[in-house]
């Protein structure tokens, strides 16, 4: 069922943990809230979970007011019909895997039989059925964290909400679940939020993606759209895009803008940036050329050293010291990679229109003014 | 659809501040528990500190006599100020005792290569099991002035060695025996988790094990040292029935005793016991906020809390009288004790001149037992016990798990208020409670008073802060995810708690109850305010009889049967951790 989040606040004691924030998920949709620690994911979710009281705003969930802190609407948890799986899994041990998945059915207080078949079942969906009479202390990470799925899976919950639900695992169980957790996802038709601070997944596992910042959502696009076109300076560097450097303030008509701490000019092919006077342009390492020999002419080529290569397997990753420029970050091809020892001299390329110009903030989205949505360069 | 969503007329009152509203199920619970802790502790705590300032203690129908400071009055008399002084004296010397005794054991077992480590590990623990006032007793049959056992034994021999355990030294003496344990618990506990690396610097520097002991290894267990030193001190200075045991006879008064003897004086003068009760709460009070001080402090120590692999330090030619210490001071706490106990039960000559007789044809003979087993008065003391120590146990770890789910787990008005009145009685000497328990039962409109019910109620004002500790330490070391996902997957609120939190705590819930149970089954003084000849209980049956004498050989052979099910019940919950 489709979920409509409206001026969502949350307040610990003084402290406002999630600050005005509204959004929509469809039904059969895949939502990502993706974020650094501490910026207000898991608190999000509790609310819709029905864990923690909003202090404002309100939930709806199908036709359901699950909350609204103005018409003191207040559902508790057990009646929303909305599955949580925690981080921590919290699978109980004291419990078969049988029993644990078996659990939300009895609370629904299905027949004996039905909730002997459906249980079975829904292990059988997660690939545990094999497992079913063991105690549930008795497995592993990934296995417990397929309980914990399974179990909410077996309540046919209207929404779905996973918290960071891979990170106790290590990075090739993780990948493997990641696909599969995509693939029940689809096939189900769930309705979930899922909240990460690993870019990859949210990447693989969203239809969109909502990037959180200090208690509000600062960027909410696709995947694609996401990766290409970040709201910010900060989302890009959150994203992992590792060439950030700050410009002096410009005029928008510009389509030159000066690096503040170098001497350096760096053109771009779109004047139609917001320009906010805190900018900074931002280059994705592997839109960076990089060739021996001096620089030919053209647009944004500079002569530099390289300070570093490393291999990664299908890519080299190069620093390169711009003359009188800063040092920039490229992902070379690894073909290229016997060519390039430190303190080569080479030069480096760049397209104009790989350059994004960004203000270091997404616009705040202020409770009484409607919310511009952010858009890349 | 990849819009955000736009707040049209978000309204402007909108309720970010102030927190969400109030519900019920934040505020009944809160207002019920609080209820209780206040009719249990509160009023207890407060008609004592309305009697100091009272022309009359309360009666039922007159709870407050006329305002007067002049029951304060008698602190200034030369009884009290003797009082005052062998309180003093006895707790300083005793806690200094206590604490070399237990912190010696506990260095012996846990960083010395002295023989049989686990035996030493337990004759630093197994007073503790032993209730005090049991120690007391058996004390008093060991070394009173002329029926002494030890001292007939001296004229068998022919020493003439002064010993007396109705004297001041005499109460040190036992005080520090009984109270070692808690120093060695603690002491044990960080002297064993104490990182490595510190001392091993110091050795790699070239400092001797001796010089790494004194410079390095004693410092750093200092704050642990000293934490319990208030502790034990603060336990002697409260203790009132060793005090009474090994005083009364004697005529040395302590201020706990004093209260008690001033109560039930003809007339009663208990205006001016709660007025010393006043003095002996704020003397606690200061020295456990000391205690919490130091205690705060502790984390320099570096305690690291890894199983680390210490180096054990050699004893030398030390080592095997060390190890002969060891074992006098498990015969003094536990074995001479126990066997006097023993020995009195068996004893049929009631006036004996030589230990000799103990041997002779008939000198001693257990048929005691068999008499003591068949009575009806043990029976029905020992019934009374057990149901008293069970409902109390049952009903305060209960009690507990309720105050400490509110305090922890929700987010409910009167969290910190609840905790605190939980700990309201560990400030309160059991002699000061008790006395307080009485007035309100009998000033409560609820015919209590006389029946069972009014101990069950009485162990539940004395135990609250424990209970509340034993539980507070379980439910926060369980998850409360492994809860919130129960009721995520359709569980009411308190379907979760005993579908999946309950279960999940057994161990802690059992080891409170047990504890809980250990300790209503060893309280003497708060019941001895306030049984009756119907209601009496095992503790205070063993007490009465001693105290009339009369039939010792019965009140000997009970203490036996009374030890055995304190040593059983001490053993129960290792049993089950074992596995
Ligand atoms: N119970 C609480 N009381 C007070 N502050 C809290 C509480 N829970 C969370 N916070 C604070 O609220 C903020 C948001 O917390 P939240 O758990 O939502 O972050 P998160 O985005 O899920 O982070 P992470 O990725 O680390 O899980 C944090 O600054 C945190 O310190
Ligand atoms: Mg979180």
């Amino acid at each position: 069922m489709d979920v409509k989040i409206k001026n969502l606040s949350l307040t610990y004691g003084d402290f406002t943990a999630v600050k005005n924030l509204s959004l929509e998920i469809d039904n059969g949709e895949s939502l990502v809230l993706l974020g650094k620690s501490g910026c207000g994911k898991t608190s999000t979710m509790r609310c819709v979970a029905g864990l923690e009281d909003p202090s404002g705003g309100s939930i709806t969930i199908g036709d359901t007011a699950v909350v609204d802190a103005d018409r003191s609407v207040n559902l508790s948890p057990n009646k929303r019909n909305v599955g949580l799986v925690f981080q921590s899994y919290a699978v109980w041990p004291h419990m078969t895997v049988l029993e644990n998945v078996s659990f939300p059915l009895r609370m629904k207080k299905a027949p004996k039989s039905q909730i002997r078949a459906k249980a079975l079942e829904t292990l059988e969906l997660v690939g545990l059925a094999h497992v079913a009479h063991k105690g549930a202390s008795m497995l592993s990470g990934g296995q417990m964290q397929r309980v914990a799925l399974a179990r909410s899976l077996a309540m046919e919950p209207a929404v779905m909400l996973l918290d960071e639900p891979l990170s106790n695992l290590d990075a090739r169980l993780r990948e493997d679940l990641r696909v599969e957790l995509r693939r029940l996802q689809v096939e189900l038709g769930l309705t979930s939020i899922y909240v990460t601070h690993d870019q990859g997944e949210a990447l693989a596992l969203a239809d969109r993606i909502a990037i959180m910042q200090d208690g509000r959502i600062s960027q909410l696009a696709t995947p694609e759209e996401t990766y290409r076109r970040p709201a910010s300076a900060s989302i890009a560097e959150f994203l992992g895009v590792s060439n950030i450097f700050k410009v002096q303030p410009a005029s928008p008509l510009d389509m030159r803008v000066r690096l503040a701490e170098h001497d350096l000019e760096v053109a771009l092919d779109t004047a139609d940036a917001m320009l906010t006077g805190d900018d900074s342009i931002c280059i994705r390492p592997e839109h960076v050329r990089v060739a021996s020999g001096p620089a030919p002419a053209g647009p944004n080529t500079w002569n530099g050293t390289v300070l570093v290569s490393v291999f990664q397997g299908a890519y080299a990753r190069c620093t390169v010291q711009v003359d009188n420029g800063p040092a920039i970050d490229v992902h070379a091809d690894v073909r290229d990679l016997a060519e390039f020892h430190q303190g080569d001299r080479v030069h480096v390329r760049l397209d104009p229109h790989h350059v994004r110009l960004l203000p270091q903030h997404a616009p705040v989205h202020d409770e009484t003014v409607p919310v511009p949505v952010p858009q890349g360069v | 659809m990849t819009e955000l969503v736009a707040s049209p007329g978000a309204r402007k009152s909108h309720r970010a501040k102030g927190g969400p509203r109030l519900r019920p199920a934040r505020v009944v619970p809160s207002i019920v528990v609080l209820a209780v802790l206040a009719v249990l502790i509160l009023v207890p705590a407060a008609l004592v500190a309305l009697a100091s300032v009272s022309s009359d203690v309360p009666r039922p129908g007159n709870v407050t006599g006329d305002l007067t400071w002049g029951n304060f009055g008698v602190l200034a008399e030369t009884g009290t100020r003797q009082a005052m002084t062998n309180s003093l004296v006895i707790s300083v010397v005793a806690t200094i005792l206590a604490c070399a005794i237990g912190a010696g054991l506990a260095f012996l077992a846990a960083r010395t290569d002295i023989h049989v480590p686990k035996f030493v590990y337990l004759v630093g623990l197994m007073p503790m099991f032993l209730p005090s006032y049991v120690g007391a007793l058996a004390w008093s049959l060991l070394g009173s002035p002329n029926s002494g056992l030890l001292n007939i034994l001296q004229r068998d021999l022919g020493l003439d060695l002064p010993l007396n355990t109705y004297s001041i030294p005499g109460m040190i003496f036992v005080f520090a025996i009984y109270y070692a344990p808690y120093t060695f618990l603690l002491m044990h506990g960080s002297m064993s988790m104490m990182g490595p690396d510190l001392e091993e610097a110091a050795r790699v520097h070239g400092a001797s094990t001796r010089r790494m002991l004194f410079r390095v290894s004693f410092p750093l267990a200092m704050p642990a040292l000293i934490g319990a030193a208030i502790l034990t001190f603060v336990l002697i200075f409260e203790n009132f029935p060793v005090a009474q045991v090994l005083g009364s006879p004697g005529g040395i008064d302590t201020l706990p005793t004093l209260i008690f003897r001033l109560l039930n004086a003809t007339p009663s003068r208990g205006t001016e016991s709660a007025a010393i009760s006043v003095v002996l709460v704020a003397v606690v009070i200061l020295v456990t906020w000391l205690q919490k001080r130091f205690l705060a402090k502790r984390s320099f120590t570096t305690i690291t809390g890894k199983g680390v692999r210490q180096k054990k330090v050699a004893l030398g030619r030390a080592r095997l009288p060390i190890f002969l210490l060891v074992i006098g001071f498990f015969l003094v706490s536990l074995v001479l004790p126990v066997l006097a106990l023993v020995v009195v039960s068996g004893q049929t000559s009631p006036y004996m001149t030589s230990l000799s007789e103990l041997f002779a044809p008939g000198g001693l003979e257990f048929g005691s037992y068999a008499d003591v087993v068949a009575s009806d008065t043990f029976r029905s003391v020992t019934g009374n016990s057990v149901i008293v120590s069970v409902v109390a146990a049952a009903s305060g770890t209960a009690i507990a798990f309720i105050s400490a789910y509110i305090v922890y787990r929700s987010k409910s008005v009167g969290r910190t208020v609840i905790e605190g009145v939980s700990m309201v009685p560990l400030a309160i000497p059991a002699v000061v409670l008790g006395m307080g328990l009485l007035w309100t039962w009998l000033v409560m409109p609820v015919p209590l008073y006389g029946t069972l019910a009014v101990l069950v109620v009485a162990f539940l004002a004395v135990q609250t802060s424990q209970g509340f500790r034993g539980i507070a330490a379980s439910i926060l070391a369980t998850d409360r995810d492994l809860e919130d996902s129960a009721v995520m997957l359709g569980a009411s609120r308190i379907r979760a708690i005993t579908a999946v939190t309950v279960p999940l705590m057994k161990a802690g819930l059992l080891s409170t109850f047990v504890l809980l149970l250990m300790l209503s089954m060893r309280e003497l003084t708060v019941p001895l305010y306030l049984y009756t000849s119907d209601t009496k209980i095992l503790s205070i049956a063993i007490y009465d009889a001693f105290e009339n004498g009369g039939a010792l050989r019965q009140a000997a052979a009970m203490s036996v049967i009374y030890v055995v099910i304190m040593f059983v019940l001490s053993y129960l919950p290792r049993v089950r951790s074992g596995r």
